[in-house]
Parts: structure tokens; C-alpha cells; sequence
């Protein structure tokens, strides 16, 4: 190597790849549905943010939480760019809910019993795909919200403050992520399902 | 007395907040007269005890390559800076 930036500086980014590049590679193929180039560029972006601001690091969380809180950060940064942002302002400003329910706030098509257990369900690969497929039909920032609060069990508190919305705005995104869902996953599974027993 | 539309947003929030008093007993009164909003209920409880987290240790990890393109990269800009 030719010179070295002071090398303790550099040693430090290097440990942090050592011992959570792997990590986060893999935390960002998952929320990229697999998009490893994507995957990599943001755990670069990552770990320079992360080395321009490590004297605001605590040591309050560990550092891997630490890590993992930027790299979120530049996920949701990487979504808001590639969705338009008028887009974005569509998730929370345009209601859709005369998609589910009528101007008396009457379902416009009864939601049905699903029987299955959540067990089968999570084993379930052509589930499993139909899952993702509905999750990719999801506008961005509700797709961020949900993936944050049911997969990665964040607290609402957190991904609000995360993702700079309202409490308001979150529980809308939420409602309006779980009722496409469920419409979608009562179309192409839990239907097909009844018509095939 | 709620409609189905606010009874569905009340059921949605009550998997992420704490409802007051007065908007669970509203929730409740709903859905003992509405077999819809009851199976819609059901149906995201079973969509949230079904998407799981997803396997971060799985075994995708960076290639060699990524791994020192990365090294190279941060190291560069690093320099340059």
C-alpha cells in the first residue's frame, strides 16, 4: 500500500468490515430483495458515515446496533431516491381507502376467515413467495414501515423517529400496508386455497 | 359506534400502540356485531405472526472480492479526503 491514512484511523474501518461486514452485507440483501450490488455500495456508504461520525458513537448500544441503525438510514435514503418523491408524499397525503370501503366506511368486499397456522404458514414456500410478490406491490415507504415493524419488530417509537414521520402518519402506513396485504394474500393464496379443498 | 373503516384502522393500530380505554371498548363493541372486521382481525394477526425476521445469519457473506473492493474503496476515498 502506498501511504496509509493515519493508520489507526484506517485500522479501525478495517476491524468494523472484519467483524460486521459480513453482517451487514447480508442485513442489506435481505431488505434489497437480494440486490448484493446495492448491498455493497450501501455497506460502504455505511462504514464511511460510520467513520466520519464514530466520535458521536456512545458505546450506549453495541456497535453493531450502532452500525445497523446507519446502514437502515441508508436504505431508507436508497428507497425515497428510487421511488419518486411526490410518490412518497402519495403514500401518506392520498387516502385509498375508497379501494377498500365504500363512502359509508362498509367493506367493499368481506374480508373471509383464513384458516391456517401461522406455523404451516412461515414453512410454506410458494407462501413465502407470494408473500414477497405482495410486499413488492407495496409503495415504498409503506413497504420500509412494514418490514421495520413486523419483521424486525422495531418499536413504533423508533421507526418514527428513524424515518423522521408522525405517529399519525405511521399507524396510517401501517393500516394501509396490512390492508393491501391481506387483500393481496386473500386473492392469490388464501382464495386459491378455499377453491382448491 | 365505529365503521368498518375506522374499526379496521383501530384493530391495525392496536398491533402497534396501546389503544385507550375508549377505543378499545369501541373496537370491541364492533367487532361483536361485525363478522367482517372480526375475520379482518383474525387475518393480520395471522399476517403478523407469519412474515418472520428475515435470516441475517444466513449464509450469504461477502465474496473475497467484495471484501477487498470494499477495502479498496473505503481506503481510497479515505485518502482523498
Amino acid at each position: 500500500m502506498a501511504h496509509e491514512p493515519a493508520s489507526a484511523e484506517w485500522q479501525r474501518v478495517e476491524e468494523w468490515i472484519a467483524d460486521h461486514g459480513d453482517y451487514l452485507y447480508r442485513f442489506a440483501c435481505s431488505r434489497l430483495n437480494g440486490d448484493r450490488e446495492t448491498a455493497l455500495d450501501l455497506v460502504q456508504e455505511t462504514l464511511l458515515a460510520a467513520w466520519k461520525a464514530h466520535h458521536q458513537y456512545q458505546g450506549s448500544s453495541s456497535l453493531r446496533t450502532w452500525l445497523t441503525g446507519i446502514l437502515k438510514h441508508k436504505i431508507i435514503d436508497h428507497m425515497r431516491a428510487r421511488s419518486r418523491m411526490e410518490k412518497l408524499a402519495d403514500d401518506v397525503s392520498n387516502d385509498p381507502a375508497s379501494d377498500w370501503f365504500g363512502t359509508d366506511g362498509h367493506w367493499h368486499e368481506s374480508p373471509k376467515t383464513w384458516s391456517a397456522s401461522p406455523e404451516a404458514l412461515s414453512e410454506n414456500r410458494d407462501f413465502d413467495n407470494i408473500l414477497k410478490a405482495c410486499m413488492d406491490k407495496l409503495p415504498p415507504l409503506q413497504a420500509q414501515v412494514f418490514f421495520f415493524r413486523e419483521m424486525d419488530g422495531d418499536s413504533s417509537e423508533d421507526i418514527c423517529k428513524n424515518l423522521s414521520i408522525s405517529p399519525s402518519n405511521f399507524h396510517v402506513l401501517m393500516h394501509r400496508a396490512r390492508l393491501s396485504l391481506r387483500h393481496c394474500l386473500e386473492l392469490h393464496w388464501f382464495g386459491q386455497q378455499r377453491k382448491n379443498s | 359506534m365505529y365503521t368498518c373503516k375506522q374499526a379496521s384502522r383501530i384493530a391495525s393500530d392496536a398491533l402497534d400502540r396501546k389503544l385507550t380505554w375508549y377505543e378499545w371498548l369501541n373496537l370491541k363493541l364492533h367487532l361483536a356485531i361485525c363478522a367482517m372486521c372480526r375475520n379482518f382481525e383474525q387475518n393480520i394477526h395471522l399476517l403478523a405472526s407469519t412474515v418472520k425476521k428475515p435470516d441475517d445469519t444466513a449464509a450469504v457473506t461477502l465474496s473475497a472480492d467484495d471484501r477487498e473492493q470494499l477495502r479498496k474503496n473505503i481506503q481510497s476515498i479515505l485518502e482523498n479526503k
